[in-house]
């Protein structure tokens, strides 16, 4: 006997690669979506700063707004500054 | 007996002399038979002699006394002592009419005595009224009517009824033969009528019976009070023959008006000939017509009860053939207002729904179709509502218990084909559910306003009673469209997950349509278990263009159902190590997903998916559509052709209880077949099977068509569970607390999580009480506490 | 949906925090209030509870009991915090006072429930918490080694405006 696979369709859930599972700032799951978005992923990505933690995009952005001089990360204190 | 006819002189009277004339002109006095041939003339004179000695009033009196000894001792009890034995009913009929002719003899016989007291009235001047009447005829009859009743034997009616049954029915049949010319007379040996061979048919003789029966009785006031119960009880009888007889399993006509114009032609028919003796052009009485018109009313009311009642009976069927059945539950509507039968309703369609729906024999779809009839076919009964919120209870209470409930919804909410729910659904109202906190009644039709009636439950307002409706009463079978959405979610996870297909625009269509019923938010969830779908197809056709992810070099095409697992419901934890060839597959597509989609990877749930394999055997060629595991048992049965299902175990790391239930796919195909117990060998040629042609195509029909997702059930024990770690730190804060006011804090819980989970009250509480049995928790004053560590 | 409603101003009404409905329409502040405070009666630190009713009833002013630890000179005393949390939560630090008839004697706790505790106004992250911001207000109670009131307590207890985050606070020395 000899089995030939045609094709293989498979389920896969995706995951962000943090080192969390929730956001700091807004305590919802990063593979979920800010409280804002509606869809997640791509809708509602992470963005991560040089201090290597992460957060919704939205949720840092909101944060940073709101500071008019230091721009800190919320977890450690030091200057927030986007990992490139 | 001699009498003698003295010459009578006025003036020399000696007393005795006078009795003796008197005696003579009323010879009842002395228990004589009246002399006819006694002349006119000599007994004026006695009369005159009367009222010359004033004795006028005592005669009377004393000859009505006399009357009504005789009567009482003897007219009465010969009528009733023909009432005492009868053999068959034709002796009874017999018998009853001999009684009335005697009676009615004894009536005549006295007649002449009536008069010529009436001529002593008339001479004397005098005007009186004796046991209410004012003839003396009047007055006997009376004396005859209440000697009758004060003697009434215990077993009188059954005579009564011999006889009016026998000439009821050749009377009944008589007016039948005008109609019923169908029926063939060669079949007929029997008259329908009396029931005698036709050759010696009594009927003519029986009706004239009837008829001069009638006439006697009338003439004596004794129609009513003899015979009056019994003819209503036969013309009931008639009437509930009639209704059952033309409203045998139809439902799809009225009846109402053909029965009322039955009874207006036909029954009245029967009343007005029998009151007026024979004919109906025999202009009656005033009297009689109001009888007649009394007894109408009374047979009018019968006839609705036993048509309500009639079609009560059938209500299940009717329900059941709903809307054709249309006609019978106006006719019911109608005749609900007529009669009092409300409550017998209730009670009886509760009982029919328990034992012809709510058991276990009755699949769940057809509870649910029947119940949905039942709130149409309700809703135009009592557009109350009332009467549905009732009566259907015990289905809802039944339904809720039923774990497929939800499911069969949901499914046939969004079913293909004609689907009465699905049509539902498209109507596109939005949902009224009863968690609604009662609103101000509608002002603006304050004019039409009808109060509820009694049997309403008050706690409920009238208005969401009317207006709910038929998928808002399903949703609230469960209280919750929470639970509704999320059995919906696993649903059309399952349908995604089962086929495999890329095109969504379909269930896009239905999630429209459940978003216009249930609210935007509450299927948000869905709406990304769809884009994962969408999304998903374009990224296997980017990874798939694109020659620097390499996956075109791959042996087969891998491709991804890739989801965002907050969103989907939870799935069955099942593992399944694959093929390290397949394994390797899959990894390069990670690979370029991960290249893709910066910072994000893949975590395969192995267990699922869809594959098509090519299998050749020696003497054939294989073309399925299986799923992973499937694939995989195949696939190692090509490196060594014989396995236990415990070596198949070991290395796919599947329990064997699900490996022998799935080989059993591959022995069903013919390709494995048990050596012995737990041991598979590959068939590779099958001699029997070459004969017939094997399909090119195949795909694997799941036979157990199992969800890949966890069952309601268990994920509701969960939310539970969830729920429980919620009330245990609360209880710890605050010591003991009420059920309303774990159920309000709960509530803000139930609005956080992914899936929106709600958590009736009553469920709570059935939550609270097994806790309180499994001593988890201590139930004292209305206060739930945790027990002392 | 027939019980829509609107999202933040009727906060004060009973149903609308613990409304199932709520959760569509809640914006940030509240999902992330509800979260903490879910969290909060799930697995509450030592020594503090919430009055997970009132702040379920409205989420904007929050009621924690908290206990002296023991082993410190608060052992046994009880003292009552009051969170109270702008729309702009968690990127704006939410009002914290003592209130009640204890207020700690501490020297950053002015007799009139003011702390002066620099994560309440410049140090604040949007990674704090209530329960991390009880947990530093129990610490700070724990590393005390004198019960005294702040030495410009009487002074700062006329002049001060009702809300600590209008105080330009000047911190002490962080070992206290």
């Amino acid at each position: 006997m000899k089995v030939t696979i045609k094709s293989w369709t498979g389920v896969a859930t995706w995951r962000w690669v943090a080192n969390d599972d929730n956001c700091g700032i807004c305590r919802m799951a990063f593979d979920g979506c800010c409280p804002d978005c509606k869809l997640p992923g791509d809708d509602c990505p992470l963005v991560w700063g040089q201090c290597s933690h992460c957060f919704h995009i939205h949720c840092i952005m909101k944060w940073l707004n709101s500071q008019q001089v230091n721009h800190q990360c919320p977890m450690c204190r030091q200057d927030w500054k986007f990992k490139e | 007996m001699a009498a003698v006819a003295p010459v009578v002189s006025l003036h020399e009277q000696h007393p005795d002399d006078l009795w003796n004339k008197i005696c003579i002109a009323f010879p009842v006095i002395a228990n004589e038979p009246l002399m006819q041939e006694y002349l006119e003339e000599q007994v004026l004179n006695v009369l005159e002699l009367i009222c010359q000695h004033q004795l006028s009033t005592f005669i009377e009196d004393y000859v009505v006394d006399k009357i009504q000894h005789i009567t009482m001792q003897k007219i009465v009890p010969d009528f009733w002592s023909k009432f005492c034995k009868r053999e068959n009913e034709m002796q009874g009929f017999e018998s009853f009419r001999d009684a009335v002719y005697s009676v009615y003899n004894s009536l005549i016989s006295f007649c002449p005595v009536f008069e010529r007291l009436e001529k002593l009235r008339n001479i004397s001047g005098i005007h009186r009224v004796v046991n209410g009447e004012n003839t003396l005829l009047g007055t006997f009859k009376v004396i005859i009517r209440s000697s009758l009743l004060s003697q009434l034997p215990l077993n009188h009616p059954k005579i009564t009824e011999d006889f009016y049954r026998i000439s009821f029915k050749v009377f009944c049949n008589s007016d039948n033969y005008v109609g019923d010319q169908d029926d063939s007379p060669e079949d007929m040996v029997h008259c329908s009528g009396c029931e005698q061979e036709i050759g010696q048919c009594q009927c003519q003789s029986i009706i004239l019976v009837f008829h001069e029966v009638n006439q006697k009785l009338i003439e004596l006031d004794l129609l009513e009070r003899l015979a009056g119960e019994v003819i209503t009880s036969l013309i009931h009888l008639r009437i509930e023959n009639h209704v059952e007889e033309s409203c045998k399993g139809s439902f799809d006509t009225s009846h109402i008006s053909t029965l009322e114009k039955w009874l207006d032609n036909v029954v009245m028919g029967w009343l007005r000939r029998i009151f007026n003796g024979s004919s109906e052009n025999v202009k009656s009485e005033k009297k009689t017509e109001e009888a007649i018109k009394k007894f109408k009313q009374k047979l009018a009311h019968f006839l609705y009860e036993t048509y309500t009642r009639t079609r009560i009976e059938q209500l299940f069927n009717i329900i059941i053939e709903y809307p054709d059945s249309q006609p019978a539950v106006e006719d019911l509507r109608i005749c609900l207002q007529k009669t009092d039968l409300r409550p017998y309703l209730t009670q009886k369609l509760q009982r029919a729904l328990e034992t012809r729906l709510l058991h276990p024999g009755v699949n769940t779809p057809d509870i649910l179709t029947a119940y949905v009839a039942a709130i149409r076919a309700l809703r135009q009964l009592d557009s109350s509502g009332v009467l549905l919120e009732t009566v259907t209870q015990p289905v809802r209470q039944y339904l809720r218990w039923r774990d497929d409930t939800v499911r069969c919804v949901v499914s046939s909410l969004t079913e293909e084909g004609p689907s009465e729910l699905a049509d539902e659904l498209v109507r596109g109202e939005a949902l009224q559910l009863d968690e609604g906190v009662p609103s101000d009644e509608d002002t603006e039709n304050w004019e039409a306003w009808n109060p509820d009636p009694v049997d309403a439950d008050p706690s409920k307002t009238s208005k969401s009673r009317r207006t709910s409706d038929i998928i808002s009463m399903l949703v609230n079978v469960y209280g919750s469209k929470e639970l509704f959405v999320n059995e919906y979610r696993t649903l059309l996870a399952d349908r995604l997950l089962s086929q495999f297909s890329y095109n969504t625009e379909k269930e896009i269509r239905y999630l429209e349509l459940l978003k216009l019923r249930f609210g935007e938010s509450q299927l948000h969830y869905c709406e990304v278990m769809l884009k994962d779908v969408y999304d998903s197809k374009r990224i296997n056709a980017h990874l798939d263009s694109d020659p620097n992810f390499n996956l075109d070099k791959q042996q087969f095409p891998a491709t991804a159902m890739i989801l965002s697992a907050q969103f989907w419901p939870p799935f069955k934890e099942e593992t399944l190590e694959l093929p390290s060839f397949v394994k390797e597959h899959l990894q390069t597509y990670t690979k370029a997903f991960e290249t893709l989609k910066g910072n994000r990877t893949l975590c395969w749930k192995p267990h699922l998916g869809s594959v098509t394999l090519e299998i050749e055997l020696k003497d054939r060629k294989l073309n399925l559509t299986v799923s992973p595991i499937h694939a995989t048992i195949i696939w190692h049965f090509q490196s060594k052709n014989q396995w236990t299902v415990e070596e198949l175990s070991q290395i796919m790391h599947v329990p064997s209880t699900v490996l022998r239930r799935k080989i059993a796919f591959w022995q069903s195909q013919g390709l494995l077949r048990e050596i012995s117990t737990d041991t598979f060998l590959l068939v590779e040629e099958n001699p029997s099977r070459s004969k017939c042609p094997v399909p090119a195509e195949m795909v694997c029909e799941d036979e157990e068509s199992e969800s890949a997702m966890a069952s309601a059930h268990d994920q509701r024990e969960e939310e539970l569970q969830v729920f429980w770690s919620y009330i245990v730190g609360m209880l710890t804060n605050l010591d003991s607390m009420p059920l309303e006011r774990i159920h309000q804090m709960l509530k803000m819980f139930a609005s956080q999580g992914p899936t929106a989970v709600e958590c009736s009250l009553q469920e709570l509480r059935h939550f609270l009480d097994r806790k309180v049995r499994e001593h988890k928790l201590l139930f004292s004053g209305g206060f739930y506490r945790l027990p002392k560590p | 949906m027939a019980t829509k409603k609107k999202p933040s101003s009727d906060q004060g009404s009973s149903s609308s925090a613990l409304d199932s409905s709520r959760w569509e329409v809640s914006c940030f502040w509240e999902r992330r209030l509800q979260k903490e405070l879910m969290s909060l009666m799930k697995e509450p630190p030592p020594g503090v509870t919430v009055d997970a009713e009132g702040a379920g009833q409205n989420l904007t002013q929050w009621i924690i009991q908290m206990d002296g630890a023991q082993g410190t000179l608060y052992e046994g005393e009880q003292f009552q915090l009051q969170f109270k949390f702008s729309p702009k939560y968690p990127f704006d630090s939410p009002e914290v006072t003592f209130i009640g008839p204890n207020i700690p004697v501490h020297p950053h706790v002015y007799s009139n429930g003011h702390i002066c505790l620099s994560i309440l106004t410049e140090d604040w992250s949007p990674a704090l918490s209530v329960q991390s911001v009880c947990l530093s207000i129990v610490s700070m109670l724990s590393s005390c080694k004198e019960k005294k009131r702040p030495p410009d307590n009487s002074f700062y207890v006329k002049t001060c405006n009702k809300n600590p985050k209008k105080t330009k606070w000047w911190y002490h020395d962080d070992s206290v």
